[in-house]
């Protein structure tokens, strides 16, 4: 009796052995097919991914409510004894902004009067769709929002997003009502840019950290220090002028950018909606 | 001493680590507390380590590749990619418990390093391979220094809560 209580016992404890193999096998196999998908951009793991994602938002969100709450605090009691010297700042802007009013008036008049000569007809302008940031999605080498605009708002793949300081990202995947945004200092994130001054053109690679790199620039090219870069249709990808950063370095080739937006992640975000797409 | 695990409350548990865990990755989501400086380490990495060597019982392999997936999820990884990395993680941590267990802290530490930094250089090679490019090394290190510098007072928390967690047969 007792040893076929052993026996019995035995073939239970390797069933369950073989068992737990099995289902480890099972499990690598799974995941290594999923990795093989995601690199092929499977559109099946692409929406399944997305759509899980969207069901996990609104969780984010409540769990992302202390940390806001916490930036909006420490901007209010920073606010608070930095007020004077902001209003200064500001006024000084204000003189600024109103001398470039003028400006830009004038320019206007006589782009209107050059258009008229030369018979130019305008591209159309773009249009913004709004969105909400509901997560950070973010790792190792990986940097993205998560916005709660998708398919059914109007959204399109690889579409440019920007905030009130330039441009963000791209849209690189989306399901019906989210979308997931890959910022522009991702390191896979290349961007076709322009120098605002000296014409110079160039790709913005992501370094994952808060400067990006200028490559394939020309050997000659005339980028000085605090210039202005800002997106190009080359490509077709992005919508032209859009700021993304100023030049913050050039030394030995390697020409970074700052960005322009600060490093904290927006609330709120507006998907720009090109003609040319 | 403790109890075995035999009631419903007690299984419940066991899987609590589990649970913890998933938090902790999800927490990965948040935005940082101070902006464009993330101190998050890889979550799962250290969990892993720390519950299979101390309490096998809430580590099994598919919890491994659930909480994988997660992650992968929230660091908009390819899809799998912290999946099979945790399970590998899990499987060469078995084998290793035992020896591990009875490690003094520093000698455990520096051994989390290493299967830390081996883990980075996996998955930086997985996502090289899905980015059809190297990726550059440097969010690596990084990550590596924060990983590494979370775990003590990780090790010291998760310490505090082995305790209140029923004895398994598997410890």
């Amino acid at each position: 009796m007792a040893r076929w209580r052993d026996s019995t016992s035995r073939t239970a404890s390797s069933t369950r052995l073989i068992v737990q193999r099995a289902v480890t096998v099972l499990l690598i196999i799974t995941a290594l097919t999923l990795i093989t998908l995601s690199r092929l951009q499977n559109p099946s793991v692409l929406s399944v991914r997305m759509a899980v994602l969207e069901g996990l938002s609104p969780l984010f969100e409540a769990m992302g409510a202390p940390v806001k709450s916490w930036h909006r605090l420490e901007a209010g009691v920073t606010g608070v004894f930095t007020t004077h010297r902001e209003n200064q700042r500001l006024k000084r802007e204000n003189d600024t902004l109103r001398h470039w009013q003028s400006v830009a008036m004038a320019l206007r008049a006589e782009n209107q009067a050059l258009r008229t000569l030369m018979q130019y007809q305008p591209v159309e302008g773009a249009t913004y769709i709004s969105a909400k940031v509901t997560g950070q999605l973010g790792g190792t080498f990986r940097q993205g929002l998560l916005i709660n605009a998708g398919r059914e708002e109007g959204v399109q793949l690889y579409q440019a997003v920007v905030d009130a300081h330039g441009l963000i990202g791209r849209v690189v995947t989306m399901s019906d009502h989210s979308a997931e945004v890959l910022l522009m200092t991702d390191v896979t994130s290349r961007i076709p840019v322009i120098s605002a001054s000296s014409r110079d053109r160039g790709i913005l690679v992501g370094t994952g950290g808060e400067m990006m790199q200028l490559a394939f620039l020309s050997p000659n090219h005339q980028m000085k220090v605090g210039d202005m870069v800002v997106t190009t249709e080359d490509g077709g990808l992005m919508p032209p002028s859009i700021l993304v950063g100023t030049i913050f370095s050039i030394t030995k080739g390697t020409v970074l950018v700052r960005p322009l937006r600060p490093a904290d992640a927006p609330e709120f975000v507006r998907i720009v909606q090109h003609s040319a797409q | 001493m403790k109890r075995p695990a035999h009631s419903f409350t007690d299984q419940l548990l066991v899987m609590t680590p589990a649970g913890l865990g998933a938090l902790l990755v999800l927490a990965g989501a948040l935005p940082p507390v101070f902006p464009g400086l993330s101190f998050y380490p890889e979550m799962l990495v250290l969990l892993t380590c720390f519950f299979v060597i101390y309490y096998p019982a809430a580590w099994p392999i598919w919890v491994a590749f659930l909480l994988g997936l997660l992650e992968d999820l929230v660091s908009g990884a390819a899809l799998g990619t912290h999946a099979l990395l945790a399970m590998l993680l899990t499987l060469i941590l078995r084998r290793r418990s035992a020896r591990l267990n009875r490690q003094n802290f520093r000698m455990l530490w520096l051994e989390i390093a290493a299967m830390t930094l081996g883990y980075l250089l996996l998955l930086w090679l997985i996502l090289s391979w899905v980015a059809y490019a190297a990726l550059p090394l440097m969010p690596l290190v990084h990550s590596l220094v924060v990983t590494v510098l979370w775990f003590p007072p990780l090790y010291f928390l998760l310490g505090r809560l082995l305790p209140y967690l029923p004895s398994t047969s598997m410890r």
